[in-house]
C-alpha cells in the first residue's frame, strides 16, 4: 500500500547542506503497522512529511496504492490520515465543529460525517466534550482529538507521528488499542515513536533510521538476528553508539 | 466488497469532491475561518471596542481643533479687511462705540446679585482689501470677514434743524461658511454693532418727533469656501478611512496564516486534499470579510459621534454626514479593504510566526499612513500617474470623491489597477502560503522560478503570469500617458513612441519571464510552429473581421451603451486626417505589426498559456479577452469605453484561433492583417471616397461590405474548426 523509493531529502542551514534523509526505501502493506524508529533528528517526521507532499523530496518518491505524492498529491492526501507532531486543533472550534470541518474537507457528505463523529467521539471517550472548545480541553484530550481528526475520513492509509505524546498511560492504552484495531480493518500505518516499549508492543515491523539512513529493517526477530540485540532498546542504543 | 476496497470508493467519491462543489465547499472554509476569527476575543476588541472609545475621543480632539480657540484662557485675533484705511478708521471707531453701548447694556440688564465676569476681548487686526480679491481672501482664510462699505449718506429726506442728522454706514460683512473663527468674527462685529444702532434707536426715540434713523444697516453676506484651502478635517478622512481598515485586517491576516503555522494547524490543513488556493482564498474573504466589518462598525461609530456632536457638518459642509457620503465612504472601504486584506494575506502567509508577522507589518502600517499624510499637503492633484499608484490612488479618490469632484478616467484607473494589485497579492500569497518553506522554514525554500528541477518548464505559473499582469497594467498606464501627452511630438513619433512601449512591456515582458524561468518558449508562449492552412485561415479572418466588429461599435450606440464623446470624435477624426499624411510603412509598422505580436505574445501566448493550465479553455479564452478589452479601454489620457466590447470580441476570437491552432502566430498574422487593413483604410480614405467606397464614422458599413466580412469569416472559422486540434500537453 505505501512503497518509498529512495526518498531523499537536503536541507540548507547557515549555507550548509544537511542530509536528511538519504535514499530511503520501504514499503508498508495492507493490514500492516510499520514502526519508523530512531534518535532525534533520524529523519522521521521529514519522511512522513514526503510521503504525505508536505516536503518536495530531493530525489526519489513515495507511492500510495498507485498514485504518486508528487504525481497526484490531493489523491494522496485524501488517502491518509496524518496525526504530526503538533495538536493541530483549532482552539475556537468545539471538538464537533473541528471534526465535521475535516470531514467536509475530505468530501464527507453532512450525514455520514455526524455518524462518524459520534463514532469516534464513542470509540475515543471524547463525548463529554465534544462541544467543549478546544481551548479549553487538555492536551490529553486535545491528543484525542487530534486522532479523531486525522480518522474521520476512514483512510486506508495513516501517519502517526508521536501518536501518544501528552497522554498519560490510560490515554496512551487507548490509543494504542485501537492502533491496533486499525491494523484488523486492513490500514497501512507507520508509526513514529520514541516510546520504544510502546513500538515493541504494537509493530508488525521496524525501520531503525540513523542520520537519515535506514539501518536496518525487518520483524523483531529478524532485526535480533541483524543486530544481535535483545530488546528494541538495546538495538536503538547499538545504533546511536554507532 | 472488503473495507479496504469500500475505502477505495469513498475516496474516489470524496476525490471529485471538491471538483462538483467547489463554490459550496469555498463558502463553508471560509464560515470556518470566520468563525474562528470572531470568536476570539481580540478580534472583538479591535472590531467592536476599539470604535467605541476612538471616535469620541478624536471628537473631542476635533472640537478642541475647531473651537479651542474661544477657550476662557486665550486671546482670540479677528483679521478683518477694509477698502483703505478711511473705512478702516470709521468702523472700527464704530465697533468701539458699540462695545461702549454693548457693556452699557449688558450693566443694567445684570442683576446687581451676580459679579461681573472677567472677558477676554478679541484683538482686532485688520487687513487692506480690494473689493474685487476680498471674497477670495475670504473665502482662503486670509482674512475673518472683509468689511464692504458704501459711502455714508444723510439719511433723512426732511431737512430740519430741530432732528438730528445721522450718517448712515451701509456695510457688507462677507464671512466663510463653516468656519468657527469667521462666523465668531462675523458675531463679534454684529453684536457691536447692533448695540450701538439700538443706543441709537433709544436716543432717538427719547427725543420727541425725531425721524428714527439708524447709524448703520447690516447685510450679511455667505461665501462658499475655498475646497482646497478650507476643509483640511475633510482631507483627514481618507487617513481615518486606512486605519481602521487597517485595523481591521491586520489580525484576522496573521492569525489566520502565521497563527496558523504556529498553532500547527496550517499543517494538518495543507495535508488536506483541497487546492492551497482554495484555502488561501476562504482566508481572503474571512480576512477580507472582517476588515470590511471594522469598517462598517467604525463607520457607525464615527457617523454616530460626528452627528451627535455636530462636527459633521464642519467637516463635510452643510451637507453632514448625509447618505450619499456614508454610501462614498462605505465604497471606498470596501475597496481599501480588498486592497489591505490581499497585500497583509501575501506579508502574513510568508511569515512563520505571529511575532515575525507583527514586525514585517509595522512598516507597512507606518508606509499606509503616508498616502493618507499625502491628502492633507495643498496642491496635491490627482493624475494620471497617481492614480496608478497603489493606496495613494484610493485615498486621492477619497478625497476627491468627499469635495465632490472626481475625474471619471481616474476613477476607472484607480479601480482597475487595484484590482490588478488585488490579484498579484493573492497570486504572491498562493505562491507561498503553505509551501514547506512557510511549514517548516529551515532549508526549504520557495522561488518565484522554481528552478530546482534544473529542466526547462512548460507553462508558466499562473501566479507568474497575473503578478506580472498586476505589474504591468501601472507601467503601461503611465508610460502610454506619457506618450499621449507630448503634445509638440508629432503623430508619427507618438506612434513610433507608443510602439517601443508595447514591445517593451507586451513583448519583452514575456520574453524575460519566460528566459528567466527556464520556461520553453514553445509552449510557456505557445510559440509552436503552426500548419500553413492555420494561417491562412487566420489571415482570412483578420481580413474579415473588422466589419463586424466596427458594426459593434455602431450597435453599442444603437442599444444606449455609451460610445464615443464628442471629445474623443474629434480626436479620432484629428486622427484619421493626420493618418494619410503619414508613411504608411510607419503606420504598419507601429499600429499593426508591433501591436498584432506583442499584444499576442502576452495576452494568448503568455497569459492565456499559463491561466489554461489551471482553468479550462473556455474560461482561459473568456478572462484574456476581458483583460484584453480593458486594456483597450484605460489606455493614454482617455477612458475609451466604447472600445471595450469590440476589443473583447477581437480578443475572444484571438484567443479561440490561438486554442484551435494551439499556437499564438495564427493570431499574430489575424491581428496585424485586421489593425493593418483599418489603418491603411484610414490612409487611403481619400482614395477610397473617390472610387466610391467611402464611409463616415458611426454609420453602418454597405451590406455588400458585410456580406463579404461574413462570408470570409464563416469560411476562416469553418477551417479552424473542422483541422484537427494540436493536443494541448499540460505541464
Amino acid at each position: 500500500m505505501i512503497d518509498v523509493v529512495g526518498l531523499t531529502k537536503r536541507f540548507f542551514v547557515k549555507q550548509t547542506e544537511v542530509l536528511a534523509v538519504d535514499q530511503l526505501t520501504f514499503s508498508v502493506r495492507e493490514g500492516e503497522v510499520y514502526g519508523l524508529l530512531g534518535p532525534n533528528g533520524a529523519g522521521k517526521t521529514t519522511t512522513l512529511r514526503m510521503i504525505i507532499g508536505l516536503l518536495q523530496p530531493d530525489e526519489g518518491y513515495a507511492k500510495i496504492g498507485p498514485y504518486r505524492t508528487n504525481d497526484e498529491p490531493n489523491e494522496v492526501k485524501s488517502r491518509i490520515g496524518l496525526v504530526s507532531a503538533s495538536d493541530g486543533v483549532y482552539p475556537w472550534l468545539t471538538v464537533r465543529e473541528t471534526l465535521l470541518f475535516f470531514a467536509d474537507l475530505y468530501g464527507i457528505p453532512p450525514a455520514r460525517a455526524r455518524q462518524r463523529v459520534e463514532q469516534l467521539s464513542r470509540l475515543l471517550e471524547m463525548t463529554e466534550y465534544l462541544d467543549r472548545r478546544s481551548i479549553h480541553l487538555s492536551t490529553g484530550q486535545r491528543q484525542r482529538v487530534t486522532l479523531a481528526r486525522a480518522l474521520i475520513h476512514d483512510p486506508p492509509v495513516m501517519l502517526l507521528d508521536e501518536p501518544t505524546r501528552g497522554l498519560d498511560i490510560m490515554g496512551s492504552k487507548l490509543v494504542l488499542d485501537y492502533i491496533a484495531e486499525l491494523r484488523n480493518h486492513g490500514k497501512s500505518v507507520i508509526v513514529s515513536t520514541h516510546r520504544l516499549d510502546e513500538a515493541q508492543r504494537l509493530c508488525d515491523r521496524f525501520g531503525l533510521l540513523h542520520e537519515g539512513r535506514l539501518l536496518h529493517e525487518g520483524t523483531l526477530e529478524e532485526l535480533r538476528s541483524a543486530t544481535g540485540q535483545e530488546s528494541l532498546v538495546d538495538m536503538f542504543l547499538n545504533v546511536v553508539s554507532k | 466488497m472488503s473495507e479496504s476496497a469500500a475505502n477505495r470508493t469513498s475516496n474516489d467519491d470524496q476525490r471529485s469532491a471538491w471538483k462538483t462543489d467547489v463554490f459550496g465547499r469555498l463558502s463553508r472554509l471560509c464560515l470556518k475561518e470566520l468563525r474562528e476569527i470572531l470568536r476570539d476575543r481580540r478580534t472583538m476588541i479591535t472590531l467592536i471596542l476599539m470604535p467605541m472609545i476612538v471616535y469620541p475621543l478624536l471628537a473631542l480632539l476635533f472640537q478642541r481643533i475647531l473651537l479651542g480657540s474661544y477657550g476662557s484662557g486665550t486671546t482670540v485675533e479677528f483679521v478683518l479687511g477694509f477698502e483703505n484705511d478711511q473705512a478702516a478708521g470709521q468702523f472700527v471707531n464704530l465697533l468701539s462705540q458699540g462695545d461702549a453701548a454693548l457693556e452699557a447694556t449688558n450693566q443694567a440688564e445684570r442683576p446687581a446679585s451676580k459679579p461681573i465676569e472677567p472677558t477676554t476681548k478679541p484683538r482686532i487686526h485688520w487687513l487692506e482689501i480690494n473689493n474685487q480679491d476680498a471674497i477670495r481672501k475670504v473665502a482662503d482664510g486670509s482674512i475673518d470677514i472683509a468689511i464692504l462699505t458704501n459711502t455714508p449718506k444723510i439719511n433723512s429726506t426732511r431737512q430740519d434743524s430741530k432732528r438730528p442728522v445721522v450718517e448712515t454706514l451701509d456695510c457688507e460683512l462677507l464671512y466663510r461658511q463653516g468656519s468657527p473663527t469667521s462666523q465668531a468674527a462675523l458675531g463679534y462685529v454684529e453684536d457691536r454693532l447692533q448695540a450701538l444702532n439700538e443706543l441709537a434707536l433709544r436716543r432717538q426715540l427719547k427725543a420727541a418727533n425725531v425721524v428714527v434713523s439708524l447709524p448703520t444697516r447690516i447685510e450679511p453676506r455667505e461665501i462658499q469656501p475655498d475646497k482646497s484651502t478650507l476643509f483640511p478635517l475633510a482631507a483627514v478622512m481618507p487617513l481615518i478611512l486606512v486605519l481602521m481598515t487597517v485595523t481591521g485586517a491586520v489580525y484576522p491576516a496573521i492569525d489566520l496564516t502565521a497563527g496558523e503555522r504556529e498553532r500547527g494547524t496550517l499543517e494538518t490543513l495543507i495535508a488536506s486534499p483541497v487546492p492551497r488556493i482554495g484555502l488561501l482564498l476562504a482566508k481572503y474573504v474571512a480576512v477580507l470579510t472582517v476588515a470590511i466589518l471594522t469598517a462598517v462598525v467604525n463607520l457607525v461609530g464615527m457617523t454616530i459621534t460626528a452627528r451627535s456632536t455636530g462636527l459633521d457638518t464642519l467637516i463635510f459642509a452643510e451637507a453632514g454626514l448625509s447618505l450619499p457620503v456614508v454610501l462614498k465612504v462605505l465604497a471606498l472601504l470596501v475597496l481599501l479593504a480588498a486592497f489591505f486584506s490581499a497585500v497583509l494575506l501575501a506579508l502574513t502567509s510568508y511569515t512563520r510566526t505571529f511575532k515575525e508577522a507583527q514586525a514585517y507589518i509595522i512598516p507597512l502600517m507606518l508606509l499606509c499612513l503616508m498616502p493618507g499624510v499625502l491628502c492633507l499637503l495643498p496642491g496635491i492633484e490627482f493624475n494620471g500617474l497617481l492614480a496608478v499608484v497603489p493606496l495613494v490612488n484610493i485615498v486621492l479618490l477619497a478625497r476627491n470623491l468627499l469635495e465632490g469632484s472626481v475625474n471619471a478616467t481616474l476613477a476607472v484607473a484607480t479601480v482597475v489597477s487595484t484590482a490588478f494589485y488585488i490579484l498579484g497579492a493573492i497570486a504572491v500569497a498562493a505562491r507561498i502560503f503553505g509551501t514547506d518553506a512557510v511549514l517548516y522554514g529551515g532549508g526549504a525554500s520557495w522561488s518565484i522560478f522554481n528552478r530546482s528541477s534544473g529542466q526547462p518548464r512548460e507553462v508558466i505559473n499562473p501566479t507568474i503570469a497575473l503578478t506580472s499582469l498586476a505589474a504591468l497594467f501601472p507601467c503601461y498606464f503611465v508610460l502610454s500617458n506619457l506618450v499621449a501627452r507630448g503634445t509638440e511630438r508629432s503623430f508619427d513619433v507618438k506612434a513610433i513612441l507608443g510602439a517601443l512601449v508595447t514591445v517593451l512591456l507586451f513583448g519583452g515582458l514575456p520574453l524575460v519571464l519566460a528566459s528567466l524561468g527556464r520556461y520553453q518558449f514553445n509552449t510557456s508562449l505557445a510559440l509552436r510552429k503552426p500548419k500553413i492552412l492555420a494561417v491562412a485561415a487566420a489571415g482570412l479572418l483578420g481580413l474579415t473581421l473588422w466589419p463586424l466588429a466596427y458594426e459593434i461599435v455602431i450597435a453599442q450606440q444603437a442599444i444606449g451603451i455609451r460610445a464615443m464623446g464628442i471629445e474623443q470624435m474629434a480626436s479620432i477624426k484629428q486622427l484619421i486626417d493626420e493618418i494619410p499624411e503619414i508613411s504608411p510603412w510607419v503606420l504598419l509598422f507601429t499600429l499593426a505589426i508591433v501591436p498584432g505580436i506583442c499584444e499576442e505574445l502576452f495576452f494568448r501566448g503568455f497569459l492565456m498559456s499559463s491561466l489554461r493550465s489551471v482553468i479550462s479553455p473556455f474560461k482561459s479564452i473568456l478572462v484574456t479577452s476581458l483583460l484584453f478589452g480593458l486594456f483597450h479601454v484605460v489606455t493614454a489620457n482617455v477612458l475609451a469605453e466604447w472600445r471595450f466590447l469590440p476589443s473583447t470580441f477581437l480578443g475572444l476570437v484571438l484567443g479561440w484561433v490561438c486554442y484551435r491552432t494551439n499556437s499564438v502566430i495564427p493570431g499574430m498574422f489575424l491581428h496585424v492583417l485586421h489593425n493593418g487593413l483599418l489603418v491603411m483604410l484610414a490612409h487611403f480614405r481619400h482614395q477610397l471616397t473617390a472610387w466610391g467606397f467611402g464611409t463616415d464614422i458611426q454609420t453602418h458599413l454597405p451590406v455588400s461590405w458585410l456580406l463579404v466580412s461574413l462570408v470570409g469569416v464563416v469560411a476562416g472559422t469553418f477551417i479552424l474548426k473542422t483541422w484537427p486540434r494540436q493536443q494541448f500537453v499540460p505541464a
